[in-house]
């Protein structure tokens, strides 16, 4: 059975997508009832290509990417939906066959490097642990190619690191050693978890630069999880904005940016403070919380907090549906550019000083 | 960068906290190396005025804020807040200073005692100066001051009995001994232990006698003072049980007041618990408890930098308001530029415990003169696909080990225009604009990019 699935993983046609989502629910069992953390996501990724999955904390999004890992406990748990990774249901595959696709096949980096390296063993060995596993390779071979994958994830002095533990090094270079890791086994899709949240600005640019490299050098999927939209726009094909456990709205980078139909998406744009603006501009801050997902708002999840709510939102939950340009998905009754829309910013920019406004 | 100096102090009255060429250092261990944390920073802040600091983690912005709240005490320099010199005064005085310079942290949940409830958390900075304004008797009074001279001294006589024990029962044993010896008349063949039997006695007599008395009398008093502290402050006890009623009135209102001002649903939230927010909330919380002794500064050390997006911009905005409302003066430490952009009046960039450039932010952002600043600019992320990611400009690396820093300028590590120069001699700050100060041997003209791109590929990005 192991045989049978990794060889249909490598035979995978070329031509269908790599990794298929199809409603995928992942429910966690919590004393007042089911919390709702992934809720009916339906996701496709092309190999090659780069996703962005983007939203709030408690929006879903880390559970997303670990039920499609499939690293998340049994107990308590209620996963239903499909997760098809480059042909074969990573649902039905045993916790055996699961460890022959965790390395070659999909890999992971999370968002905290010292604690996702083991601080009592050293780097050299937590690189070739996968190689001499995966790849049979021997202690040299191995030794060999991981002095060359932290070269290449740009660590200087490959050959002392290699024998150093991870406190040795600082964050950023953790971040480089866990993504050497990921690496190692040549992954077809690499799962980054806000690979960068826990650095520096100059070392987080550094680190997006290296992941955006590795991708295209290695013909490699990968599916990177974050609240900063600044972090995805630049580097990613297609963003998968997530609220409440729901994909709200999908789009292709460059369409989401310049044409988003979701309100959700437009506040989250809205709230990031940009260099351009003056300083002491009022930024357009989203009011409220993430609703309870255990009892979510009827209607659509967002309307408690939408400036341009109407009594429908409230009642009735809007559909995922599709905008006027291919693979533009969206979830809102009043999409940003209708005219109900237009009428409800223009109540707003008339009554509230919520629109940026120069104030001293 | 890097440079020290103090030309972008500004002499006029307005200014309210003035720091000086503040250094801190921390000891590593017993090796005997220290961490140059913070290497003679000058910083000063007028009334109203949100001052922000800026720069890679590591860089000594948090530690600059702590410095001038004195914890820990700097090194040397100088930490002026209303004439006072905050870094000389003593520890009372400077306890009563702090009312007025109050801080915010970046993890808001760890900030706040989670056994407490909300209203005790917001509710105990007044409740403590409420305290104060019932002075403490005499006595008790004298007892705390001399707390801890007295637990010092107790600590060297203890160890000078210490010391002495061994020989004082040395000698008992011999004078034993030689009365045993004159018992059984045996004095003539060890006659001299009699004379020392004497010597032993008179050295008693002259010094370990008067050193117990001594001791005795101390502990004695020290512990009449103990007990009569806490009897001769029964009055002011009952004074306080009456007024007590009333002063929970009004915490109670003020507490509803300053949670109110942070947007904070009073009557749900005053019976629970810290972890029973989200972070943004628990944030408001200790902004909260930041504002109820109405200070004058406040120094927020990353207070958005654990947010999320759209709770960051809630902050940011919240800040906003209560800086107009209240009338605050701000120091606003983060990693993130255009965070610190949109709220500073002025925005000082800081590298490895120096100071590179100092300016306000439309300046800064439009022509930075360090190449250093014009790095970090470069790496914040733009939410917008059309912006290629550009690598940082030349910066490449991390930070150099703070215990060895480099000679001469602190950035030329890593600096694409270093020259020899550099290396050599430190460079001061000094005026290149209005109000806009840089310490760079080779700053770089508005517009200028720290290298051009052919340079980039010529030397291979290094």
């Amino acid at each position: 059975m192991t045989d049978a699935a990794t060889t249909a993983a490598g035979q995978g046609l070329r031509t269908q997508p790599l990794l298929e989502v199809e409603d995928l629910r992942t429910w966690f069992q919590t004393p007042g009832g089911w919390l709702k953390a992934v809720d009916g996501v339906s996701l496709t990724l092309e190999r090659g290509k780069a996703l962005g999955i983007v939203g709030e904390s408690g929006s879903g999004k880390t559970v997303l990417s670990r039920s499609i890992m499939r690293l998340l406990p049994r107990r308590g748990i209620k996963t239903e939906g499909a997760v098809r990774f480059d042909g074969v249901d990573m649902m039905r595959l045993s916790p055996k066959q699961l460890r022959g696709v965790w390395g070659p096949q999909v890999a992971m980096i999370f968002q905290d490097p010292m604690t996702s390296l083991n601080p009592v063993m050293k780097i050299g060995r937590q690189i070739t642990e996968g190689l001499r596993v995966h790849l049979d390779m021997d202690k040299a071979e191995a030794r060999e190619t991981a002095v060359v994958l932290l070269r290449e994830v740009g660590i200087p002095e490959p050959d002392r690191r290699f024998d150093e533990y991870p406190h040795q090094l600082s964050g950023g270079m953790r971040q480089r050693v866990t993504i050497a890791i990921a690496l190692a086994c040549g992954p077809k899709l690499l799962m980054a978890d806000e690979p960068t949240t826990a650095l520096d600005v100059t070392v987080q640019s550094q680190i997006l630069d290296l992941l955006q490299r590795e991708q295209r050098d290695r013909d490699m999927s990968v599916v990177m999880v974050t609240h900063d939209l600044g972090v995805v726009a630049g580097r990613t094909d297609e963003i998968a904005v997530m609220y409440a456990g729901r994909i709200v709205e999908k789009a292709p980078t460059k369409r989401l940016f310049t044409d988003l139909r979701m309100p959700y998406t437009e506040s989250l744009l809205n709230s990031i403070p940009k260099l351009e603006y003056r300083s002491h501009t009022r930024l357009e801050a989203l009011g409220g919380r993430p609703p309870d997902l255990v009892n979510p708002p009827k209607g659509c999840k967002f309307s408690p907090r939408c400036p341009y709510a109407k009594d429908r939102c409230r009642e009735e939950e809007p559909p995922l549906r599709e905008a006027d340009a291919p693979g533009h998905l969206f979830r809102c009754w009043y999409p940003v550019g209708s005219p109900e829309w237009a009428e409800a910013r223009e109540r707003l920019d008339g009554a509230a000083p919520d629109v940026p406004v120069q104030i001293g | 960068m890097a440079g020290s100096g103090t030309a972008h102090l500004r002499a006029d009255e307005d200014v309210i906290l003035k720091a000086e060429d503040v250094v801190v250092e921390f000891p590593v261990g017993n090796t005997g190396n220290v961490v140059h944390a913070v290497s003679g920073i000058s910083v000063d802040l007028r009334k109203g005025e949100t001052l922000g600091l800026v720069g890679e983690s590591g860089c000594g912005k948090s530690t600059t804020g702590r410095a001038i709240l004195q914890m820990p005490r700097p090194k040397s320099g100088s930490v002026v807040f209303e004439d006072t010199d905050l870094t000389t005064i003593e520890r009372e005085q400077l306890r009563r200073t702090r009312r007025t310079l109050q801080m915010i942290f970046q993890d808001p949940i760890s900030a706040l005692n989670p056994r407490r409830k909300v209203r005790e958390i917001v509710a105990e900075p007044i409740d403590i100066w409420w305290q104060e304004e019932f002075p403490r008797s005499p006595v008790s009074q004298a007892f705390e001051r001399y707390s801890p001279w007295m637990t010092g001294l107790m600590g060297r006589l203890w160890d000078i009995a210490k010391r002495a024990m061994p020989l004082v029962a040395g000698a008992l044993v011999f004078w034993v001994v030689s009365q045993a010896v004159e018992e059984t008349g045996a004095e003539d063949a060890l006659g001299w232990t009699g004379v020392a039997a004497g010597i032993v006695a008179a050295v008693a007599a002259v010094v370990v006698v008067p050193f117990v008395v001594v001791c005795v009398v101390l502990l004695a008093g020290w512990a009449l003072l103990g007990i009569l502290g806490p009897i001769t402050n029964i009055p002011r006890w009952f004074k306080m049980r009456s007024q007590r009623s009333a002063f929970n009135e009004m915490a109670d209102a003020k507490v509803r007041e300053v949670l109110n001002a942070v947007g904070i649903d009073v009557d749900n939230a005053l019976e629970r618990r810290p972890h029973e927010f989200s972070g943004g909330q628990a944030q408001r919380i200790s902004i909260a408890r930041a504002l109820v002794l109405e200070p004058e500064v406040i120094i927020c050390d990353e207070p958005v930098s654990a947010l999320d997006v759209s709770v960051q911009a809630q902050v940011l905005n919240l800040l906003e308001d209560l800086k107009t409302r209240y009338g605050l003066t701000l120091i606003f430490i983060a990693h993130d530029l255009a965070v610190v952009k949109n709220v500073s009046d002025r925005v000082a960039v800081m590298y490895l415990g120096k100071m590179c450039e100092v300016a306000p932010p439309d300046t800064l952002y439009a022509a930075p003169a360090h190449p250093y600043t014009s790095a970090l600019l470069s790496t914040v992320p733009v939410p917008d696909p059309t912006v290629v990611p550009s690598t940082p400009e030349g910066i490449s690396g991390e930070l150099p080990s703070p215990i060895a820093p480099p000679s001469g300028c602190r950035f030329r590590t890593r600096c694409p225009r270093a020259e020899d120069r550099c290396a050599e001699e430190e460079p001061a700050m000094r005026e290149i604009g209005d109000s806009h100060y840089v310490a760079c041997h080779f700053p770089l003209a508005p517009g200028e990019r720290p290298v051009s791109d052919e340079d980039l590929v010529a030397t291979g990005g290094a």
